[in-house]
């Protein structure tokens, strides 16, 4: 069993290996190092100069900066927006089909707008993050209202519960695991959105913005290791909200 | 997922009071000069210049540009990640070798492609394309290689009863299991493609819908800027209900869908 997993484990690496072992290769002896590849050695050594000079530490820091006010302000949008459309066939068939409207417009198709509204402002920024994780989060929390056994209506019943009790009693707890993914979902959302709101708003500062700069000015080394911190970011963003998941799901048997 | 909110009739109306009273509200701003704001758009005027845009074709143009490139690039990525989700979800050794990095390379945010594409193939057709097949690869390789994996065992013995040769088995069995979770990867990525057409030509276009918003937004022509908005909605709305009717075709022989 031990081994399998090692033998599988070692596959996984033959393809990167390959690819890495090829670039070097391709690279190497160029006497003229093409501008769009830079050699592997490039790549790492500008990693350790960026890292030391604290430049991704810092543009990282304001991309952050950006993503947690734009996931805040929609995570809590989304889950009043939900949770009233959910508990209410009213609003729901009030809300619903605007929402759904608003939803068909691709997030991107809103920059301009926002960009003519606000400016090339921090709030523009915010408001466009905040609305690309309002959307999975209203849709989770909604459906996550609406899978509310009738067992538990017929216990509130029974005691007697008022809406507010029955809402804090029932209803959350069993959207929990709904409202959950939806905070994991929107958080990768948001995540994406930063770099978006950093691509397209002309704005300074954030690691996406520090991609775009790189691009300007043919610094493919940076491209690459930007794109990998990036990715690497998003990625544990997404492991951190698994884990505050299953903490949080803990007593479900 | 797919029917997010219940339809029907009183629904219908219910739904049409808020929007209602929004473009109303918005009109006797307009009328009564509540507002001096040159920002607010009164609904009238981008009624007029929706059909001012259709009349001089600039709209019709500019979206079939934009349709072309979605339709092309989600083909493309589409099929690939067909090929490359099947391919995962069949062969163990495969996914052994290659799932790592795939999986790796799913991390990335699309939009971080974005300039790295622009670097290697630059800002022609090559890259908008490129960069649409690229975002729609990863949900369809995603959707089908799990499709493909959870189709149950005692399905798949029935091509080894009648001993199938490998392709009829795919042909017959695996495929059509896993079509439901193709279909949902499908419309996942159509949306997606949409997102991705916008971006690709805010950045590097000089024709499309996505470049129209971008030089009404620089001459401060809220309404165009508007329309445009309106118009992607309606033709990501379309092609969506065309993939919804191909799905319920494509799947007219399960006795419920969803």
């Amino acid at each position: 069993m031990d081994l399998q997993k090692l033998v599988q484990k070692t596959r996984g690496l033959v393809i990167p290996l390959v690819i890495l072992i090829v670039w070097w290769l391709a690279t190497r002896n160029d006497a003229h190092p093409s501008p769009i590849l830079p050699t592997p050695e490039k790549v790492y050594a500008s990693l350790l100069s960026l890292l030391n000079e604290g430049k991704i530490a810092a543009n990282l820091q304001q991309s952050l900066a950006k993503v947690v006010k734009g996931f805040l302000v929609g995570i809590v949008a989304g889950f009043i927006l939900g949770t009233l459309m959910g508990l209410s066939r009213t609003v729901e068939k009030l809300f619903g089909p605007l929402f759904n409207a608003v939803r068909q417009v691709p997030i991107l198709g809103w920059i301009p707008l926002l960009i003519l509204w606000f400016g090339q402002t921090e709030l523009a920024k915010v408001i466009f993050i905040a609305l690309g994780a309002l959307y999975p989060m209203t849709l989770n929390t909604f459906d996550g209202c609406r899978q509310l056994k009738r067992e538990y209506l017929e216990v509130a019943q029974v005691f007697e519960y008022g809406r507010l009790r029955l809402l804090w009693r029932f209803t959350l707890p069993s959207a929990l695991p709904a409202i959950l993914a939806g905070i994991r979902v929107s958080m990768s959302e948001a995540w994406l959105l930063v770099i978006g709101a950093e691509i397209f708003f002309k704005a300074r500062g954030g690691i996406g913005d520090m991609m775009w700069e790189a691009k300007e000015r043919v610094r493919m080394d940076v491209v690459f290791i930007t794109i990998l911190i990036i990715g690497l970011i998003g990625y544990l963003l997404n492991h951190a909200m698994t884990l505050l998941e299953s903490r949080l799901l803990r007593w479900r048997v | 997922m797919k029917k997010q909110f219940a339809t029907s009739a009183s629904t219908l109306f219910l739904g049409f009071i808020i929007p209602t009273l929004i473009i109303i509200s918005m009109e006797i701003v307009a009328r009564f000069g509540l507002t001096t704001n040159q920002l607010f758009v009164p609904p009238k005027l981008i009624f007029e210049t929706f059909s001012d845009l259709l009349k001089s074709g600039d709209l019709p143009r500019n979206l079939a540009i934009s349709t072309l490139r979605v339709t092309t690039g989600f083909i493309i990525g589409a099929f690939a990640g067909l090929v490359f989700g099947a391919a995962m979800g069949i062969s163990r050794t495969f996914e052994d070798y290659a799932g790592p990095l795939f999986h790796g390379l799913r991390q990335i945010p699309v939009l971080a492609w974005i300039p790295l594409l622009m670097l290697w193939i630059g800002i022609g057709e090559d890259f908008k394309i490129w960069f649409i097949a690229v975002t729609v690869f990863y949900p369809m390789a995603l959707n089908t290689s799990e499709g493909v994996k959870g189709i149950p065992m005692s399905i798949l013995e029935v091509g080894h009863v009648f001993e199938f040769n490998r392709l009829k088995q795919f042909w017959t069995i695996i495929l059509p299991a896993a079509l439901p979770s193709i279909f949902t990867g499908l419309r996942l990525s159509l949306s997606i493609a949409w997102m991705a057409v916008v971006g690709a030509e805010l950045v590097a276009a000089s024709e499309g819908i996505g470049y129209m918003m971008y030089t009404g937004r620089q001459q401060f022509q809220l309404d165009t800027v508007m329309v445009c908005i309106i118009a992607i909605a309606l033709a990501g709305y379309g092609m969506s209900l065309v993939m919804e009717w191909i799905e319920a075709f494509c799947l007219r022989w399960r006795r419920t869908v969803e």
